[in-house]
């Protein structure tokens, strides 16, 4: 398998140095879901009729802390420290000084914006909530704290980048390791995708929140957000994804599917989740339908990639588990191992990504958008993506990846309780999840505090699910907290030992088309691609611009 | 976990098949069901914005 | 690079599922006319209240059962804020916003735009069931978005 030739040490653990900063990503990153959990929760039970908030808090101020510290900071603080982990891992177990001298500059300026946006959010000075739609105005401290966090995330991709550099340079001629393929990936995915939010941050919003300019291009900066914004979403999925094709295939005693087909599911998923943002704005106007259509188009192109991933996935289980003595059509199933929380955890997550899955290529269906546009039905959807299959997957990869950095054994007993978290944030995700698609469905908005809308009976009937939403919330919240609670242990108090970090490798050598590590090939298709989707409506939204629109604070 | 040395020794002793030639008949039942759900669900929703027009 | 032969006939469903998808919402959009709502006419936003029609927002009867709503969304409401057209109205939305986003929806049906401050949005339906139906604010606008609602009555 010439593991040592590819730099590889089998059983060597992430070292000091790279572990350290490993944890520290991922520390910040549970942090912020712990606040951002307490604000969901308070949400769903306000909503739900169940609780007022203080007179010192309002609804939007917590969607918003909720949001950000959700969708933002707890997702890419996560990655990173993922990252970072594996990216040690393949490459020898350790990271070389400039890697770690980016990574610790990145957390930096990431956590000083992360402070910066939280003080601006707790003083109800930016409750415009995680997409920070202009013409509302925040104060001008919480758009330069998300810039940091976005610089702060680009300096962390060199680390990895130049780690990546040094291990070509060690390793000519040889393919990379998956793992550290995959993340290079996500890093292009990223940085290409926090351009052109870069882009409204600096030269939109800071100028024009600080008064420098009187107003506002509107339509370019929905453009320029929502061009990043699609591309977020694979940001968070794609590290899901490797777990689900390197790590989760050696919790259950398997094998890489297949080396050359994982690498090529990435490339697809990083050429075509770019250039598709009017799936998200289909709904408005000064875009015209012709140019929907073609977003539309591209969006349902990057569904093969993940329709690759559901058969490789399958696939990994049903060769392991066939191996372990399953027969017939569904034997295999049963002989997957079901006790152990690293698999359980990302199993549940990919079974929450198959109604995402077809929930998203519903949304992304030009016309068919009117059915669900801004309707609750939305954030359902995103929760049973990001909040399920990607946020459940991240908890079963932190079970075994903070023991591994601090030295520490995942125990029988915290086994056990990381499978009753997640059975807790399975089914108050579900719960949660269903009503609200429900109610979308007939027509109940996301984003919008207590109301009866003066009592409309069609309002009236949202109500129970509203209530049904909050006991979701509740068991949610039961399992946040309970999930903090398990890695505290993990952390500080779990018997020193040795823990697996789970890498697996194809059964035997697979030739790798030499092409998949040609990156100039690659961002070369991908530039084609964002100037033929983009190129010329961005054109137009700077020539025949809306007259624009001062700041407002509505709240 | 205690189940990791063994699972090390099962994967050397595993018979050295190509995944290609392995049987995925259960997989493909698995994905076919995947594609109902998906396709299902859309023709639900498109149904319900042509009986909304 | 080698697909296992039931991948390849996956990925040939998949993908043809797809392409069926596309069609249908093509000739769906282009064919009868029901692609999302794109109007491309602008106005200066902070002068919305000056501007005809938007300057005397309501219904103008303009044929046989078919009318004009000339709205605006601001926070927190609609101009009019009551409305009523006979059973059978077709009613073509003109909507505008004189100061942040906003949302148009009227729940249980097709009626579902955003409401960009610079932009006209448009949207067309016939109301062939009497009720009371409720029009709704969808995208957050600030401390009274929940309020943001009004109805057209039709009877």
């Amino acid at each position: 398998m010439n593991i040592l030739q590819k730099g590889q040490i089998q059983e060597a653990a992430v070292d000091r140095p790279a572990a350290r900063l490993s944890l520290a990503y991922v520390w910040v990153a549970y942090i912020a879901f712990g606040v951002a959990a307490l604000a969901g929760m308070l949400q769903g039970m306000v909503r739900g009729g169940i609780m007022e908030l203080p007179s010192w808090m309002n609804y939007y101020q917590i969607l918003t802390a909720h949001g950000v510290l959700m969708a933002l900071i707890f997702t890419t603080f996560f990655i990173i420290g993922f990252l970072y982990s594996g990216v040690a891992k393949t490459t020898g177990g350790t990271l070389h000084g400039s890697a770690l001298g980016w990574g610790w500059s990145g957390w930096i300026l990431m956590v000083i914006g992360t402070l910066m946006a939280g003080v601006m959010i707790i003083l109800n000075e930016a409750s415009v909530l995680y997409t920070f739609y202009a013409p509302l105005k925040a104060s001008p401290v919480f758009y330069i704290g998300t810039a940091l966090v976005v610089v702060g995330s680009w300096l962390a991709g060199f680390g990895i980048f130049s780690r990546y550099r040094k291990w070509r340079r060690l390793n000519k001629g040889q393919n990379s390791p998956l793992f550290l393929y995959m993340s290079v990936t996500t890093y292009i995915l990223w940085i290409v995708a926090t351009i052109p939010v870069a882009i409204e941050v600096l030269f939109q919003l800071i100028p024009w929140s600080l008064g420098w300019t009187p107003t506002i291009n509107i339509m370019l900066s929905r453009t320029l957000f929502w061009f990043f914004g699609h591309p977020l979403v694979y940001f968070w999925l794609l590290p899901a994804y490797i777990a689900w094709y390197v790590c989760v295939p050696r919790v259950i005693g398997g094998h890489v599917f297949s080396d050359s087909l994982s690498r090529l599911a990435f490339i697809c998923l990083l050429l075509f989740s770019i250039p598709v943002g009017f799936h998200h704005q289909l709904m408005e106007p000064g875009i015209s339908e012709g140019w929907k259509m073609i977003h539309v188009i591209l969006t349902l192109i990057v569904v093969v990639p993940s329709l690759m991933t559901a058969f490789s996935m399958f696939a990994i289980f049903e060769t392991t588990g066939r191996k372990k003595g399953g027969v017939g059509l569904f034997g295999w199933f049963k002989k997957l191992p079901w006790t152990d929380v690293r698999f359980f955890a990302p199993f549940m997550g990919m079974l929450f990504f198959i109604p995402g899955g077809a929930g998203g290529i519903i949304n992304a269906s030009n016309q068919l958008n009117a059915v669900v546009h801004n309707t609750i039905w939305v954030t359902g959807h995103f929760h049973i993506t990001v909040g399920a299959a990607v946020a459940l997957t991240f908890f079963g990869v932190s079970f075994w990846l903070v023991p591994v950095l601090t030295g520490r054994t995942l125990t029988p007993t915290a086994n056990r309780m990381g499978m009753v978290q997640t059975v807790f944030w399975s089914v108050g995700m579900f719960i949660m999840s269903a009503a609200m698609h429900t109610m979308g469905l007939e027509g109940g908005p996301r984003r919008t505090d207590y109301t009866t809308y003066m009592d409309h009976p069609l309002a009236l009937g949202w109500m129970d699910y509203q209530r049904v939403m909050a006991f979701g919330g509740g068991l949610l919240f039961v399992a946040a907290v309970l999930l903090i609670l398990i890695l505290l242990y993990l952390t500080f108090m779990a018997p020193k030992g040795h823990t697996e970090y789970p890498i697996a490798e194809t059964e035997e050598a697979q030739p790798v088309p030499r092409i998949l590590e040609r990156w100039t090939v690659w961002v070369g298709v991908l530039v084609v691609l964002i100037v033929l989707a983009y190129g010329y409506p961005i054109m137009e939204q700077i020539q025949h611009q809306a007259p624009g629109s001062p700041p407002f604070r509505t709240w | 976990m205690e189940t990791q040395p063994n699972t090390q020794r099962d994967v050397k002793k595993a018979p050295q098949t190509k995944p290609h030639q392995e049987n995925l008949k259960g997989t493909f039942a698995a994905v076919i069901i995947v594609g109902l759900i998906i396709l299902v669900s859309w023709f639900g929703i498109f149904g319900l914005f042509l009986d909304r027009a | 690079m080698h697909l296992h032969r039931y991948e390849k006939i996956w990925l040939i469903l998949g993908a043809g599922g797809l392409a069926l998808f596309i069609l249908l919402l093509c000739i769906n959009a282009f064919a009868m006319g029901m692609a999302p709502p794109s109007n491309m006419t602008m106005i200066d936003p902070t002068k919305v209240t000056e501007t005809p029609p938007f300057d005397n927002p309501g219904l103008t009867k303009v044929g046989d059962q078919e009318y004009d709503a000339y709205m605006t969304a601001f926070a927190f409401g609609f101009a009019p804020n009551k409305m009523e057209v006979p059973l059978g109205a077709k009613v073509n939305f003109h909507v505008t916003s004189p100061d942040v986003i906003h949302g148009f929806q009227i729940p249980g049906t097709n009626v579902n735009f955003m409401v960009l401050p610079g932009h006209i949005s448009s949207a067309t339906y016939t109301f062939d069931e009497p009720g009371e139906f409720l029009i709704l604010c969808n995208e957050y606008c600030g401390a009274g978005h929940q309020v943001m609602a009004t109805t057209i009555i039709v009877k």
